[in-house]
Parts: structure tokens; sequence; C-alpha cells
């Protein structure tokens, strides 16, 4: 017999890379200035001074990556968290660690915090807000508490932000209404963002066939032969910094963790060492998709991509709610 | 090769459950775990496996709780009493998720694929391979995982009600494939049981635990009298039959 995970791997997996390759080539071909395939291409091998290709290099492509690999990011990260908390509704942004994130970067905007210092404290951010989260944990291990506590927690910082813009100057709220919805026009530096995806997703595959055990309840992964405290502690820390990342570059970006595992799990991949995989790579394109919409549809005005993501999110996760329930 | 546990004490926080327990299981041995709810017997299972830390849980001289993972699920594997399925994870995925300690490659072996798929046949599971796991029974979930200890095939077995939630035919066919099992590997196995008659039935030795720190072990055949367990159990039993089956007087 044929291993079924494996062949998944090597038939399914290419089928996502070409889909991922699809979004990146749609959102490098359409904008507001038109420049044909041939002209991208020959842009992307020898750049010149041309304004097609300042337009390629300097917009176009950095927000096509960081698109990818915050979409990359979100996905993985709450791939993993479903595992962590053997829950499928785990998510950054459903468990508040975004909010943590956007609570932090609007607080340091109010102390006077600008430019490149407000993404290290929006990592301290998230990361408080997993810790809170997941610290619970320690204490209960009932799983559904957990998430509930998480669904708090996301209320919480909810509140502190609404308290935070009632309070903040005038001239500084479209800024800080940017990690509210999540936008990835001021995203720059996709190379950093592309090698935090690329690391998180090795050391997650690494882990993978552990993960495959692990969801059937510590008890069980515990007797099969997993280090189960020592699993726990790893997928902390990896969704912790995963999360922040993504959050840190492109804000509060919604939903994404939690419908790409799920779809990849709908077409039937059990495996968490396709589904990771294939979860960055349909996350990674979904974002780039729905940025290209945010930045077209009513162009030259920009929509946030999070209002994309969260029209598209709720249904879905309204539509799992109740059939998780049946 | 042995398991041993020399004074092992375990208490809830409200009160002592087992109280300086010291048997030797050695290979081929079958004990039966008996007792009232709430004894203990759970927990006892869950320190041999090294769920909680014991020092006094040792497997070839060697504590379980210093047996690094893999090593450990070679020696001693636990059927829970309680089941958790995974996502959309089908049975085989379950089945095949015991052979995670057997090998140190990426992709399953080969020959663990067809295992699983052998023993999911032999319990009667072939046509449920593919079914997620979400979808099965609770007999055909609990026999699927079953398989899943075969597969895993540990020195010592800790069995937790192994046979709850199947249909009598299956009981019987089950048990007989987990003895089966027993006697060609060697296994050692620890079987908690509320079925008198089944325990009589699998075991050459019992462990009974009285719940309040007390505890007998030994022989099956000295300590699986009617006068010891209707002691134990507080519920007169007498014996029925040529057979000398155990029965509640109603």
């Amino acid at each position: 017999m044929h291993h079924p995970a494996k062949a998944h791997f090597y038939y399914l997996l290419p089928g996502f890379a070409i889909l991922a390759l699809i979004s990146l080539s749609l959102s490098l071909l359409i904008g507001s200035q038109v420049i044909s395939f041939e002209q991208v291409i020959r842009l992307l091998i020898s750049p010149d001074n041309s304004i097609a290709s300042q337009i390629i290099h300097e917009v176009r492509l950095p927000r096509t990556l960081s698109a990818f690999a915050v979409g990359g990011l979100l996905a993985l990260a709450g791939a993993l968290m479903q595992v962590l908390l053997r829950n499928p509704l785990g998510d950054p942004y459903v468990l508040g660690v975004s909010g943590g994130s956007a609570s932090a970067a609007l607080f340091g905007m109010i102390l006077g915090a600008a430019g490149w210092f407000i993404t290290p404290i929006a990592f301290i951010g998230a990361m408080i807000s997993i810790l809170i989260v997941f610290g619970l944990s320690r204490f209960q291990s009932e799983q559904q508490t957990l998430l509930l506590a998480g669904v708090v927690m996301a209320a919480f910082w909810g509140a502190l932000i609404s308290l935070t813009l009632s309070l903040a100057p005038p001239m500084q709220l479209p800024g800080m209404l940017f990690w509210l919805m999540g936008d990835l026009s001021d995203a720059q530096q996709p190379l950093i963002s592309l090698l935090i995806l690329a690391a998180g997703l090795v050391f997650s595959l690494m882990i993978a066939n552990q993960l495959n055990v692990a969801i059937y309840g510590e008890e069980q992964a515990h007797s099969l032969g997993i280090n189960t405290q020592q699993l726990r502690l790893k997928l902390y820390i990896l969704t912790s910094l995963l999360t922040a990342s993504a959050v840190s570059i492109a804000g509060a970006i919604g939903f994404i963790g939690l419908i790409i595992p799920h779809l990849v799990r709908l077409l039937g991949v059990t495996d968490h060492r396709n589904v990771l995989p294939m979860s960055v790579l349909a996350g990674g394109s979904l974002l780039v998709l729905a940025d290209l919409l945010a930045r077209t549809l009513i162009s030259p005005m920009q929509i946030p991509v999070g209002i994309f993501t969260a029209l598209l999110g709720i249904p879905v996760f309204l539509w799992l709610l109740v059939r998780s329930r049946s | 090769m042995s398991l041993n546990i020399n004074k092992l004490t375990l208490s809830t926080p409200m009160r002592c459950l087992v109280n300086e327990l010291s048997i030797s299981v050695n290979i081929g041995e079958r004990w039966v775990i008996i007792g009232p709810n709430g004894a203990g017997k759970s927990s006892f299972l869950k320190a041999c496996v090294g769920l909680t830390a014991h020092p006094e849980v040792t497997f070839e001289q060697k504590a379980i709780c210093d047996y690094a993972p893999k090593d450990r699920a070679q020696r001693i594997g636990l059927l829970a009493q309680q089941s958790l399925t995974g996502f959309n994870n089908r049975t085989i995925d379950l089945v095949l998720s015991g052979s995670y300690a057997l090998t140190t490659s990426y992709w399953e072996d080969q020959n663990h694929l067809q295992a699983a798929e052998s023993q999911l046949e032999s319990l009667g599971l072939s046509k449920n391979m593919n079914q997620a796991v979400s979808e099965l029974s609770g007999g055909e979930l609990r026999r699927a995982e079953i398989a899943r200890l075969m597969l895993q095939n540990p020195k010592v077995m800790l069995l937790d009600e192994p046979l709850n939630h199947l249909d009598l035919h299956q009981q019987k066919m089950t048990q007989d494939i987990l003895l089966n099992h027993f006697s060609t590997h060697n296994t050692a196995a620890l079987w908690v049981e509320h079925d008198l008659n089944r325990a009589r039935a699998v075991a050459t030795h019992a462990l009974l635990l009285k719940g309040d720190g007390n505890w007998q072990a030994g022989k099956a055949n000295d300590l699986l009298s009617a006068e010891n367990l209707s002691e134990l159990l507080n519920t007169p039993l007498q014996r029925i039959g040529e057979q000398g089956y155990l029965s509640v007087s109603y």
C-alpha cells in the first residue's frame, strides 16, 4: 500500500505552490499602472530606471512579498495553535494575541514612540498576550476554558484600544487605525518577514510528526513516546514568535489562521507534515489576493486588508462553530 | 525483565488512595486491577506509565520517568480510559501513530503501514480504515486504539477498562485477540476490569485497591474469591453454575 501522507506531500503540495505562484504573479501584474506580463518578467530580472521598474521593485514586489509572508505566518501560527489547544478554533486573532499586540503599539504611540520603535513594542504586546492566555493552561487544562479565556482577552484588548483611541490626539488617529484593521501599505523589508516564515516552517516541519501524535491528547501522546511538556513549550514559543512577527509587520489581520488550516484539512489532508506547508502556501496566497483587492477595488483609495479577511473570515468562523456542534 | 513498583504511595488532596504499594510484574503475567470507583485504579496506571513522576516505578532497574520518551514507549504503553479524537484524521492515522516510538525516520516505514492495516483487519475495522476517527462509533474507536497499542507493542501494556463500549461479540473477540497478543509477544499486562468473571478468566495475578490506602496483591486464584471480592466491593456475591461464575444477589 502507498503511504497516503507521502502521496499528498509529493502530488498535492506542488499544486499549492502553483497556486502561490499564480497569486504572486497576479499581484505583480495588476495595479493602477498597466504593466504587461513580459515587462514584469523583464524588469524582475533586470531592473532599469523606468517608472515601471520603480513601481515593480519599490511598490508592488515588497508589498506582495510582505502580504505572502504575513499570510503564511498567520496560517502557520493558526495551524500550530489548533494542535496546542486541540481545538480547530485556535487562531491568533480569536485568542486576542493580535489585540494585545495592537494595544501595545497604540500605547507606545501615545507615549511618543514612532517608526521602527513601534515594531518591537507590538512584538512585546503579542508575547504578553500569548503568555496570559497560555499561562492559564498551566492551571486549567480544559481546552474549552482556554479558548474562552482567549476570546475574553480579545474583548479586553478591544476595550483598551477604544480607551487609547478616545484619549489620543486627533493627529495620530490615522496611523493608529492601521494597527486595528491590518494594513500592508507600509510593509517594507519583505526579506526579513520571509526569512522568519521560512525558519518557522522548517522548525514546524521538524516537529510535525509529533503533532500527528499530540492531537490525541496529552495522556495518549505521552504514552506513545512524546515528551509532551517539551512539545508544548516549543509550540508556545513558536506560535508566539510567528504571531508577533506577523502583527508587527501588518497590524491585526484576522481569521487567516482560522480558515486556512481548516480549508486544508477539509481537502482531506490529515498529516501535519502536509497541513503545515500547505497552510503556509494557501495563507500567503489568500492574503496576497485579499491585498490585491484591497488596493485595486476602489483605487486610488486603499482599503485596509484586514477588513477583507474579516468579512470573509467571520462567516466561515460561524459556519465552523455550527458545524462543530453537530 | 519486570516492572517493579516499590512502596508507591498515591493520594489526592483529600485522602490516601494507595499506601506503600509494592508489586513486581513479570513477563507473561496478566494482572487485573479491581476496586470500587475512585479507588485510584486509573491514577495507578498513570503513575506506571510515567504521566506522574514516581521514581518508585522501575523497569529493568531504571525509573520509568527517567527513560527517554521513545525508549519508554517501547517498554510500556497505556490504553487510557477516555478516548480523545483528533481533527479529521482517519482511523489508519490513529493506528499508525502507534509506530511513532518505533521509528527514527521522518516518514513511517512501509512495514509499519502494513502492520497497522493488518491490526485493523484483525479487529474487524478494514472497512473503517479511511473513515474519519470522529465518525467512528464508541466501540470502533476503542478497537482502533487497541490496534494502535498492539502496533506500538510495548513490553508492558496498561489497559484501563479496554473492552468498554464493545458489544458482547466484540468483547469476546477483542479479549481473545489481546490474550493472543500477550502470549505471542510475551507481554505483561495490567488490566483494569469491572467484570469480575472476565477478570477471573484473563488474570494470572490480581491487585485489589480498596481506595483507603489498603491493597492486596497476589495470585488471581487466591484473591479473586467470592468472599474476598464481596468485601472489597461491599456487595454480596455468590457463585452460580458449574463454572462458579460470580453474580450479585438481586
